[in-house]
């Protein structure tokens, strides 16, 4: 079965482009664990279908679009979970609430604009293109460049933002660095895994790692390898049983996250 | 002859979401000196060690630090945080890893920590008497460890002023001596400026070449036998204070009693 799935054109892409980004969300996804980035994943994941739809009602390429609604969306999260005031968990929920709402209005609006919305928000292994493959490999290229130059400072941001800031560290600018990467990463991860089923390994792979492993080096490893067997398990079930790929990538995570979280672990 | 100022704070005010936290501050801390600053519960004592960090904006009054604005010697202050409980125990990071963080620096942006910044945190958990500890998790450390490990963190940029805040709450008797014990070393051996937030005015009183008692304004700035001496100690946290401010490097005096109106200062 395996080489006859392999023969497809369609499934190359997609087991090429799934393998980057899972390659890339577990880079994220750790980060993700260890702020305890999960509702702000989601949230700016949602947010991607209003920048979609909006792409989609002006007749701009909507990866594009997405892309810059999803970064503003991640800077102004930061810019208000820094200002105070209001509970950070609030200011997502509403800017979440308010992007999909967005969303459903611009595609009401769109006119004659058919999009397959079924297999935006869960995925879909037909969806990608030789250019979706190129773009996630630029994107994971960029992301881990930047992670390994900002490495110690965004650990040390991650542990203690106090301490970062006594040190001279500019905290401001690893917090919005790490929330545009995430929000690229969610952008190059959508066709693929859908809108609502991104942040399974925006969060899970980082999870599964610090539950086994006691350092963050072992966490990072065992995120990044979770992540390439979730994908790789997931669209082969995917196209064997024709179900949503994001579904099937977030079962095959989730089942391994139960594991990890019973498992006797160097973290415990 | 005066001795060198590391730290000068003059008519400082701080409001915090619209409370008064600090009013009026005035005071100096000497270099090489050890100062115990006291005061009851929210009288301010972590606000000012923040104002003098940079991390607070103070409202009105003038500071500085190594005579420059707080915030631009990080290089030269040393901090060991209030409450290890603001700390994740399951983030999954060594002890050496967390000490190490003491030589971030504004000039290693961007980049990777070398073997002499390893070298640096290693010393530092000497130091502390944690080296057998360096790769253990630290969040498996016991609290007294965990503290200690804090001040190898404070310790690793090689500071001139270390400022900690309550750092033996939530530590047992015997390490809170082994803890006081540390620092005189420190002191002694490294000629470091230290102040340092305690409650436990028993012992700082023993300690420190100067005791600020605080409480908003400052009740008392002072060598501690002459608060002793005078019970002024209990009087900040009671009813009756008196006021011992440093003026332009004269130190003066003024003795306030509960009830009166505003003073001078």
């Amino acid at each position: 079965m395996i080489a006859e799935m392999l023969s497809h054109g369609f499934m190359q892409r997609a087991l090429a482009a799934g393998l980057l980004i899972g390659g890339l969300c577990a880079l994220v996804s750790v980060f993700v664990a260890l702020k305890r980035l999960s509702f702000i994943g989601a949230g700016i994941s949602h947010s991607a279908f209003g920048g979609m739809a909006i792409g989609a009602l002006f007749g701009v390429d909507i990866t594009l679009s997405a892309a810059v609604y999803c970064t503003a969306v991640a800077l102004l999260i930061g810019w208000l979970s820094r200002k105070g005031g209001v509970h950070e968990d609030v200011s997502i929920g509403v800017v979440f609430a308010t992007s999909m709402a967005l969303g459903v209005a611009a595609l009401g609006l769109a006119p004659g604009y058919t999009v397959d919305l079924f297999s935006y928000l869960f995925g879909s292994i037909l969806a990608v293109s030789n250019q979706d493959v190129a773009l996630a490999a630029a994107a994971l290229i960029v992301v881990s460049s930047l992670v390994a130059i900002l490495f110690k400072e965004l650990l040390a941001y991650c542990f203690d933002e106090e301490w970062a800031r006594v040190r001279g560290i500019n905290t401001r600018l690893i917090q919005d660095t790490l929330l545009v990467l995430l929000a690229l990463t969610v952008v190059v991860s959508i066709k693929l895994l859908g809108i609502i089923l991104v942040s399974a390994l925006l969060v899970i792979p980082g999870a599964i790692g610090q539950a086994l492993a006691a350092n963050y080096r072992g966490q990072i490893v065992i995120s990044i390898l979770s992540a390439l067997f979730s994908t790789a398990a997931g669209l082969t079930i995917s196209y064997r049983w024709d179900i949503a790929s994001g579904a099937a990538i977030a079962l095959v995570s989730a089942a391994l996250f139960a594991m990890a979280a019973v498992a006797p672990s160097a973290n415990r | 002859m005066t001795a060198v100022e590391v730290v000068r704070v003059e008519g400082l005010c701080v409001e915090l979401g619209g409370v008064k936290v600090l009013d009026d501050v005035t005071l100096a801390i000497r270099a090489g000196s050890f100062t115990g600053l006291i005061g009851p519960n929210g009288a301010g004592k972590s606000t000012l060690l923040k104002i003098l960090l940079g991390l607070i904006q103070p409202t009105s009054g003038q500071v500085t630090v190594f005579g420059h604005k707080p915030g631009a010697s990080h290089n030269l202050i040393g901090y060991v945080p209030q409450s290890l409980s603001g700390l994740d125990a399951g983030f999954p990071v060594s002890t050496l890893d967390v000490v190490m963080m003491g030589r971030l620096s504004p000039a290693k942006f961007p980049g990777f920590f070398n073997r002499e910044d390893r070298a640096a945190a290693e010393s530092a958990l000497a130091t502390v008497g944690l080296a057998s500890m360096a790769d253990k998790k630290f969040g498996a450390l016991s609290g007294g460890e965990r503290q200690k490990a804090l001040i190898a963190r404070a310790l690793c940029g090689g500071p001139r002023l270390l400022l900690l805040d309550e750092p033996t709450t939530g530590v047992d008797v015997v390490a809170q001596d082994e803890f006081y014990d540390m620092l005189k070393r420190l002191r002694e051996e490294y000629r470091i400026t230290i102040v340092l937030v305690s409650h436990d005015v028993g012992v700082i009183t023993s300690m420190v070449d100067d005791l600020i008692c605080l409480n908003q304004r400052v009740f008392l700035h002072g060598p501690p036998d002459e608060a002793v001496k005078d019970g002024m100690i209990g009087q900040a946290y009671g009813s009756s204070t008196e006021i011992v401010m440093h003026g332009h490097d004269v130190p003066h005096r003024h003795l306030r009693r509960h009830g009166e109106g505003q003073h001078d200062c």
